[in-house]
């Protein structure tokens, strides 16, 4: 009786006191789950170390117009200074609070996500051949341009070359032995490209 | 040295219904916020008797009235759909449904195809939290788990929801065993409109190919409903966005000529079934609300009589009682939607909160 007592005693403790698990129902759109990035640029002259106004993130950056567009950074102070977007489109996710935001600007689409109520990018995604990487590759970058900016330490699949840079990606999809696709990608769980 | 083992048996016990209370009271309920944690849980109260089911994510229990498909063709019907449904999860709540009935069509939306494994665990508990304990359960949640989640806070869900304690609210305890409908037969009613403005384009993807593990339940499925005799229709959901490709559609094409099925894409009949898009949406095109979904069921309504040979019940007493009392509950739904809508200007009880509040800002 006593040992029962005792084990009941221990579940109702470990019930209430446990490590606090964040609750799914609140969690879908605000967990952000970075993973370390597992490959530094071969050359590091050509990824740049961007603070934000909240942490410190080491990535690929996007450049507009003199605007630097880091990944996963509060996307309000930099949706300003690009100043006015072509189009815009907002998508709720099935279930959650939030929504993912899509600006479209001449020559390229910046994606956010929401975390804790604030909007962070999530990725920039080139629409034509009017803006370029900071490294200077653009959509129709031969592989052997692509390559001589970023180097050799890339994955590859099904012609999509992938470079990572602490909690950011770099991909560019060549077809015909040019680029097709040039995506920035901020590292979350769950994010698809 | 017996009185010792009953005492010990009845402290057992109690320390097991100690448990039972408070899982009952820690999982989240679901009524007010993300109604459609519910979905799921909701089929179990049913009558089972329905001549269609349909299977899969939010395309589905946002894109077809199971009460429009009563009224215009006397069909029935429910959808056993849930937020993101994964295409393995749509095979499995399927095998458990066939445990209780047998329809005479399955639908089954393909947008799930694109994903080959497990995205999200907050989207898992939505489907997998509402089943009730069985061999496709267990399956089920093998398969969809993440990494760092445990199959055992599946089976015991206050393993995973304790920490909710400092988070319990007035409906925790309202709701412990007993919830309101938020459904009409897995439909979720959205009466309010926001018009499509932009349709985004797909981006290029480096593989278009839908992935090995899609296909193997995708077959499971098609096997799943010839052997008990039930038509399988495929369908692409009238929807925006995500984004569906052509490349995709072309699998899809090609699967159901293979397979001797029906594949209908509806984002190829939008002028067909008379969908408006400055009218027939809530969030810009990614669902229809309550209009659009009417519009759709009537249109699919007459494939499944005409085409299925779908039974019209309306003449079966007891069955019309039954979807009598459903037609009722619907329309007071909606005319408490619209009544919202004028009052405060959105769905303030149907989780429309912070769209809303995104718009006015």
């Amino acid at each position: 009786m006593k040992k029962i007592i005792l084990l009941i005693t221990i579940m109702l403790l470990l019930v209430g006191c446990s490590k606090e698990a964040k609750d799914p129902a609140n969690d879908a759109d605000q967990e952000n789950d970075t993973t370390q990035g597992s490959n530094d640029a071969q050359n590091n002259d050509t990824a740049d170390d961007t603070a934000t106004q909240d942490h410190q993130v080491v990535g690929f950056s996007f450049e507009y117009n003199g605007v630097k567009v880091p990944m996963n950074v509060e996307a309000a102070p930099v949706v300003e200074a690009l100043g006015e977007q072509t189009d815009y489109f907002e998508a709720a996710s099935c279930a959650f609070q939030g929504l993912d935001k899509f600006y479209y600007y001449s020559g390229f689409e910046l994606d956010t996500y929401p975390l804790d109520g604030v909007d962070y990018i999530s990725s920039v995604v080139f629409s034509d051949d009017s803006v370029s990487t900071v490294e200077g590759i653009y959509i129709g970058s031969t592989l052997e341009e692509i390559i001589k900016a970023y180097g050799e330490n890339y994955t590859e699949e099904s012609g999509l070359y992938t470079y990572t840079l602490g909690e950011t990606k770099l991909t560019i999809l060549v077809e015909n032995n040019v680029a097709a696709a040039i995506t920035y990608l901020a590292i979350i769980e769950g994010l698809q490209p | 040295m017996k009185k010792k083992i009953l005492i010990n048996i009845a402290a057992l016990c109690f320390a097991i219904l100690i448990l039972f209370l408070l899982q009952k009271l820690f999982m989240p309920k679901y009524i007010s916020e993300i109604r459609e944690g519910s979905l799921i849980a909701e089929y179990y109260d049913e009558v089972k008797d329905h001549d269609v089911m349909f299977i899969g994510d939010c395309e589905v229990y946002e894109n077809f009235s199971p009460i429009t498909l009563w009224e215009k063709y006397g069909i029935t019907s429910y959808i056993r759909g849930s937020a993101q449904q994964l295409i393995w999860q749509s095979y499995y709540l399927l095998e458990e449904t066939l445990k209780y009935e047998k329809p005479k069509v399955v639908v089954f939306n393909v947008l799930s195809m694109k994903y080959n494994e497990p995205q999200k665990e907050a989207y898992n508990r939505l489907t997998l939290d509402g089943m009730k304990l069985s061999k496709s359960k267990i399956n089920d949640i093998k398969t969809s788990m993440m990494e760092d989640e445990s199959f055992i806070s599946y089976i015991f869900p206050l393993i995973r929801y304790h920490a909710r304690w400092s988070k319990l609210t007035g409906e925790d305890f309202k709701y412990m065993f007993e919830k309101d409908k938020v459904s009409h037969n897995g439909f979720l009613m959205r009466t309010d409109v926001k018009p499509v403005t932009v349709i985004p384009k797909g981006k290029k993807l480096a593989d278009y190919q839908f992935g090995e593990n899609s296909y193997d339940y995708l077959d499971r499925m098609t096997k799943l409903c010839k052997d008990n005799n039930i038509e399988l229709i495929l369908i692409k959901a009238p929807s925006t966005y995500p984004y569906w490709y052509d490349e995709w559609d072309t699998q899809m094409v090609n699967y159901a000529e293979k397979n001797d099925l029906t594949y209908i894409n509806f984002l190829d009949l939008l002028e067909e079934v008379g969908i408006d898009f400055s009218k027939d949406t809530y969030d810009g095109g990614l669902h229809l609300n309550l209009y659009g979904a009417e519009k759709l069921s009537e249109y699919f309504g007459k494939t499944l009589s005409e085409d299925f040979g779908v039974s019209d019940n309306r003449n079966d007493s007891s069955t019309a009682k039954i979807w009598d009392e459903k037609v009722d509950s619907y329309y007071a739904m909606e005319e408490d939607q619209q009544r919202e809508l004028v009052e405060y200007g959105y769905l303030k009880s149907y989780g429309a909160l912070v769209q809303i509040t995104e718009e006015e800002e």
